[in-house]
């Protein structure tokens, strides 16, 4: 009974784990953020903002509602005494446009203007004490992601700070070119297949690895079988020596050792002459009828639905 | 009043087939009742060519654009179900089935067959060299290379990643070829081969324990899958209908996937792929160089294969040579090429019966093109 409540625990803990982490939240990564915004992207009021970008690394749909933004994660210790802390913006579960499409980019805008929109943050970096910016759960318990930023190099310079390749996080740099909503990877560079044509004009170098690596995977394969074969006949000698005839039976079993020997291994051939008395039994059964017409009344009559005593009413019950 | 009816039955006309129809449609309906020729007539897999051949037919009945009917429209019926083509989900379905249908027995008990399989697979690899000289991308000639490995599925889940224009011609390419397997392969196969390796009789295979059977898809799919898991959707759904149908407790779900399952999705994939063999799509040059390369690989892996076995012969026993007239079957056409060994071989032994020897690299073919495609898909994807 105990090990039972131990296992209803885990499976309770389990689930709340998984709703918690709904949809793999836990796959999303800060981006891109960018604060000296004077002249370059606006948000749907026309104002230059600072904002950062949020990338959803998993191939799948992941819905941002609910989680919490935040620039100070000191309250992420304490969440279960003191409640959700105030100044944690907690993105809006009602607007359809936080469900992020896989690997897609979201754009928040941080003007400490919640009331603009989900996509505005109350709270504002240039204003703020810290220097990072913090992604959490939407049981405000577990700390998704958390970007460190050089905040005044960002404040000084007209530069974005993010990740060289999208959701790579030891990647982080300062970069020139911003692009809120889009890929960081905007330097020109040769595709897989470029490479390839590049590297192996004549396909000979991938034809060789590849031919390889169906050597290999198939001989695994074999080696593994062998070994099946070795172990089986290894458990069937070890079977056949445990088991030992009573004495009345000896006598027949020595006469017939030679088909007691084989009894649970038939060669070959037979298994083939089975296979063909079997293949022969059933080709020749046919579910085809004599096709005689006849206008002569079939021999037997009796059918219950001829029989007059079912056809008849029973005596009827009287009621009282 | 004349005018008016005149004008109707030329607008009529206009809408018609007839009014319509090139000399591409007729070239191309008259392929698709040759395919189905073939598979009634002479019963090369009729399975595929009779879907395939009538779907060409379909798709090929000339049209205004714009009604939602053809394969290409968005919102035509066939669209829809050409949809599990191009998104490559009939595939795996098939291997399902496949799996569900195949008994490894013949490889487990002799597993040096299983490298028949993986010599088998050379053609994949050098049709893929032949394409890039002939200036096929490199995708392009992945996918057009796969056709070597005789499997219709897979050659279609491959083209639907790496090359989506091509698929048409490289999936009627791949089923025409692995309808033409006993007409191919036997001369190859005499070609490579002398008298006295086509009478080599092979050791009876060894009974197989049903504890081997349900072991082996399991150990199969954590080996291979680990090893190339951009395979993963053809080994898997391969290893899991072959599960079902060993581990005993699963038979309504084996008998499922190996009989209604199976039928429906080959019915749809052999439909939908002919019918989009639009003239128009199809009858360019590239499809034609397509079923020239196609041609090339099968019979370089039939080659590699037969001579494969020449080359292992060297190093075994007498009493456990291996009949190069199986090392056709390492293509994963199932079980044509088996059965084309079997015929060969009675040919030259009335009583040497090749076919369950043949079934093993037979198998092991499937399992290799699989390997291949996923091996493909994770360089050129």
């Amino acid at each position: 009974m105990k090990y039972l409540n131990k296992i209803l625990v885990l499976l309770v803990a389990l689930l709340v784990t998984g709703s918690t982490f709904g949809q793999s939240v836990r796959d999303l990564r800060f981006n891109e953020i960018f604060i000296k915004n004077t002249d370059n992207f606006d948000d749907e009021y026309g104002r230059h903002v600072p904002w950062v970008e949020i990338f959803n690394t998993a191939y799948n749909t992941v819905n941002l509602a609910g989680c919490y933004l935040t620039d100070d994660t000191t309250g992420l210790a304490s969440v279960k005494k003191n409640g959700i802390p105030e100044h944690w913006y907690r993105i809006p579960k009602t607007d359809v446009n936080t469900a992020m499409q896989q690997r897609s980019f979201a754009v928040f805008y941080m003007d400490a203007q919640p009331l603009y929109g989900t996509f505005h943050v109350n709270f504002d970096p240039r204003t703020s004490k810290s220097s990072y910016i913090a992604l959490i759960s939407s049981d405000g318990k577990d700390l998704i992601d958390l970007m460190v930023y050089p905040k005044q190099q960002l404040m000084d310079t007209a530069m974005s700070y993010g990740l060289a390749h999208d959701g790579i996080v030891e990647e982080a740099e300062m970069m020139d070119q911003f692009t809120p909503g889009s890929t960081n990877e905007t330097k020109v560079t040769i595709s897989k297949q470029e490479k390839l044509k590049r590297d192996d004009p004549y396909g000979i170098g991938l034809a060789v690895i590849s031919i390889s690596v169906v050597f290999v995977a198939l001989i695994v394969i074999y080696l593994m079988l062998k070994l099946f074969g070795y172990a089986t006949k290894k458990i069937a000698a070890r079977n056949a020596a445990k088991s030992t005839p009573a004495e009345e039976t000896k006598a027949a079993v020595a006469a017939t050792s030679t088909e007691a020997k084989d009894d649970d291994q038939i060669t070959g051939e037979e298994a083939a002459a089975i296979a063909m008395a079997l293949h022969m039994h059933f080709n020749s059964m046919h579910d085809e009828e004599s096709e005689i017409i006849t206008i002569d009344m079939p021999s037997a009559h009796y059918s219950p639905w001829a029989q007059k005593e079912l056809t008849m009413k029973k005596t009827p019950r009287l009621r009282k | 009043m004349f005018e008016f009816f005149k004008e109707g039955i030329i607008q009529f006309f206009g809408y018609s087939g007839f009014g319509n129809c090139t000399w591409g449609h007729i070239i191309m309906i008259c392929v698709g009742l040759f395919f189905i020729a073939l598979g009634v007539i002479k019963e090369f897999e009729p399975m595929l060519l009779v879907p395939i051949g009538f779907g060409m037919i379909i798709g090929n009945i000339p049209f205004t654009d714009g009604l939602q009917i053809g394969v290409y429209e968005n919102g035509a019926v066939l669209n829809y179900l050409y949809f599990g083509v191009i998104k490559g989900f009939y595939p795996p379905l098939i291997f399902l089935g496949i799996g569900a249908m195949t008994d490894f027995s013949a490889l487990i008990s002799n597993p040096k067959l299983i490298l028949i399989g993986a010599a088998a697979q050379a053609g994949i690899f050098a049709a893929y060299m032949c394409a890039l000289l002939l200036g096929f991308t490199p995708q392009e000639a992945g996918a057009i290379g796969i056709i070597g490995g005789a499997d219709g599925p897979t050659a279609i889940f491959l083209s639907s990643k790496l090359a989506p224009s091509l698929m048409g011609a490289i999936a009627v390419s791949a089923y025409s070829y692995m309808a033409l397997v006993p007409v191919i392969q036997p001369p190859i196969m005499r070609l490579f081969t002398n008298d006295k390796d086509r009478l080599i009789r092979m050791r009876p295979p060894r009974a197989v324990s049903k504890r081997e059977k349900v072991l082996f898809p399991l150990f199969c799919i954590l080996l291979t899958a680990f090893l190339v898991p951009s395979g993963l959707p053809l080994l898997g759904m391969l290893f899991f209908g072959n599960l079902l149908k060993e581990c005993g407790v699963t038979k309504r779900l084996a008998n499922t996937a190996s009989g209604p399952l199976i039928d429906i999705v080959t019915i749809l994939i052999g439909l939908t792929v002919g019918a989009s063999t639009q003239a128009t799509n199809f009858l360019t040059p590239k499809s034609i160089l397509i079923f020239v390369l196609g041609a090339f690989s099968f019979v370089v892996a039939t080659a590699c294969g037969v001579l494969f076995v020449k080359f292992l012969n060297l190093f075994l026993k007498e009493g456990n040579k291996i009949n190069p007239l199986i090392g056709n079957a390492g293509v994963s056409a199932v079980p044509d090429a088996a059965r084309v060994s079997y015929v060969e071989g009675l040919k030259y032994d009335r009583t040497n019966f090749l076919l369950m020897h043949a079934m093993g690299p037979n198998v092991a073919g499937v399992i290799g093109s699989a390997v291949a495609a996923g091996i493909l898909l994770s360089f050129l994807y």
